[in-house]
């Protein structure tokens, strides 16, 4: 049986796409594949091979990301950032009998603006997890403006301390997600629905053929599936997200989509409650900045063992949570979060916070270098 | 969405190929072979890559689907927007060629690029 031997191993080669385009397109690629197969072959020839496991390599590329990869990346910056940000916040209410000195100048302002944090960065969080770019974007907008006021009213404006930069970097990428169409959360949210139809498969991805799911980084995204699958995520948590940021993640996890937001937002949850933790714990060594990261020398020796413990399980949490990610969009997020994990590294070996005015150059030149990308992008005109 | 990004090479010639009328996948790779003088043969793998790509953008659509020796053959044809979409695209193109045509004649050169075979 020749034939039969061909049809197997086109069958093994099929086997390495994607489910839903084995789905939709494997029975008419099988039949294509035969038909240009002469007589008596039994094994496909090479360029054939080349060429599915190629294509197979890119479907999954697409299945995963979405078309727009940068989006994504800034997409899962602002959303990881912004679980910081909530960590961080949460984390300071439990320092704040030790914070409260260095707030005290401010009295009423002070604690209007934490409560304003703690209200901001949670919203945000929730927003992102949940694949509402918009409502997270506006929100760690009115974070970043409180952050930097708790900043310029504590140390005033000379000098930004990381925690600013960290809210930048988060609205940036929020920003950037929801003006770019947010492909890579909303399409895991479609791709979510389709694959958390575990149970429910066959007919959800029959539903998302008809509606345009293979459209994952397209405009079809912002159609059916992808509406489905935030009313499935969001809502209820924005109450529970605002306690604790805990059970948002987690729903947001199981239902936002497993391939590509599973493990990446349970790591960076889990460092978050970590850093928060380190909040409450009583006597606990302090530092006001970002909780997860390993910042400032002093925290780690004040705390001694247990607290390069902390600090080294919080920084292999961080690392799985950008690890985790498929390598396109990780390498886009580490070149879009090298700034501020530079500038703390710095920090770390002694150096002085970033005056302002070299943040505001940095900024600027970010912003003519997008702007750079931007136009690379878009589509040479026509008529 | 990036409406007026330049097509690939295969998307262009398999809405080429679809311009003539509904086909299915495998019509598609013979067709475009054909009007590639041979140059072009689209592996399965990149036609459906690309098909799914086109559905996606809403340039093709399904046309119908048959049974064949027991085999799926589904037939694709041109939307409307993908009939314009390869126009446009035919447009930009010839607009290249001729200005590639119009320099190397004007620089006398033409003969240097391939001449009469």
């Amino acid at each position: 049986m020749t034939a039969g031997d061909l049809e197997r191993r086109y069958r093994r080669l099929l086997a390495l796409f994607p489910r839903r385009h084995r789905a939709e397109y494997g029975p008419e690629m099988l039949a294509a594949l035969l038909a240009g197969a002469e007589q008596g072959r039994r094994r496909p020839r090479m360029r054939e091979v080349v060429d599915l496991a190629g294509a197979a390599l890119a479907a999954h590329a697409v299945a995963r990301l979405g078309r727009s990869q940068w989006s994504a990346a800034a997409g899962a910056v602002g959303t990881i950032g912004a679980i910081g940000l909530t960590a961080s916040v949460l984390r300071n209410v439990g320092l704040w009998h030790a914070v409260f000195d260095s707030f005290a100048p401010m009295a009423g302002w002070g604690l209007a603006l934490v409560v304003a944090l703690l209200v901001f960065w949670p919203l945000a969080a929730v927003g992102a997890v949940a694949g509402r770019p918009a409502l997270a974007t506006v929100a760690a907008a009115l974070g970043l403006t409180a952050q930097t006021a708790v900043a310029v009213l504590a140390s005033g404006p000379g000098r930004l301390p990381i925690g600013v930069l960290a809210a930048l970097l988060t609205a940036g990428g929020l920003a950037v997600w929801a003006a770019t169409g947010g492909p890579a959360l909303r399409g895991r949210a479609a791709t979510g629905g389709l694959g958390g139809g575990a149970e429910a498969g066959g007919p959800a991805v029959g539903g998302g053929a008809a509606t345009g799911g293979p459209a994952v980084g397209g405009g079809a995204v912002t159609g059916g599936p992808a509406a489905g699958g935030r009313a499935a995520t969001c809502g209820p948590e924005l109450g529970s997200g605002a306690e604790t940021g805990g059970p948002a993640l987690r729903r947001g996890a199981a239902t936002g989509g497993p391939a590509l937001w599973g493990w990446p937002l349970w790591a960076a949850g889990a460092a978050g409650a970590i850093g928060v933790l380190t909040g409450w714990v009583p006597r606990a060594p302090f530092t006001a900045d970002l909780p997860w990261l390993p910042v400032e020398p002093a925290w780690v020796y004040a705390a001694g063992p247990p607290g390069i413990a902390v600090v080294a399980v919080s920084s292999a949490l961080l690392a799985a949570a950008v690890l985790t990610l498929p390598g396109p969009t990780r390498w886009r997020v580490l070149v879009l979060a090298l700034p501020v994990v530079a500038v703390t590294g710095l920090a770390n070996a002694g150096l002085h916070q970033p005056p302002t005015l070299v943040v505001a150059l940095c900024l600027l030149a970010a912003f003519v270098a997008g702007l750079g990308v931007g136009r690379r992008h878009r589509p040479a005109s026509n008529s | 969405m990036r409406d007026d990004a330049p097509l690939r090479e295969p998307s262009y010639l398999i809405l080429t190929s679809l311009a003539a009328g509904p086909r299915h996948g495998y019509a598609v790779i013979e067709d475009v072979r054909e009007i590639s003088a041979g140059r072009v043969v689209i592996g399965v793998g990149t036609l459906y890559t690309a098909i799914d790509r086109l559905r996606a953008d809403g340039l093709i659509e399904v046309d119908r689907e048959e049974v064949v020796d027991s085999r799926l053959r589904r037939y694709y044809r041109l939307s409307d927007d993908g009939t314009r979409r390869l126009a446009a695209e035919t447009e930009r193109l010839t607009r290249h060629a001729a200005a590639a045509r119009a320099r190397l004649n004007a620089s006398g050169r033409a003969a240097l690029g391939g001449g009469p075979a």
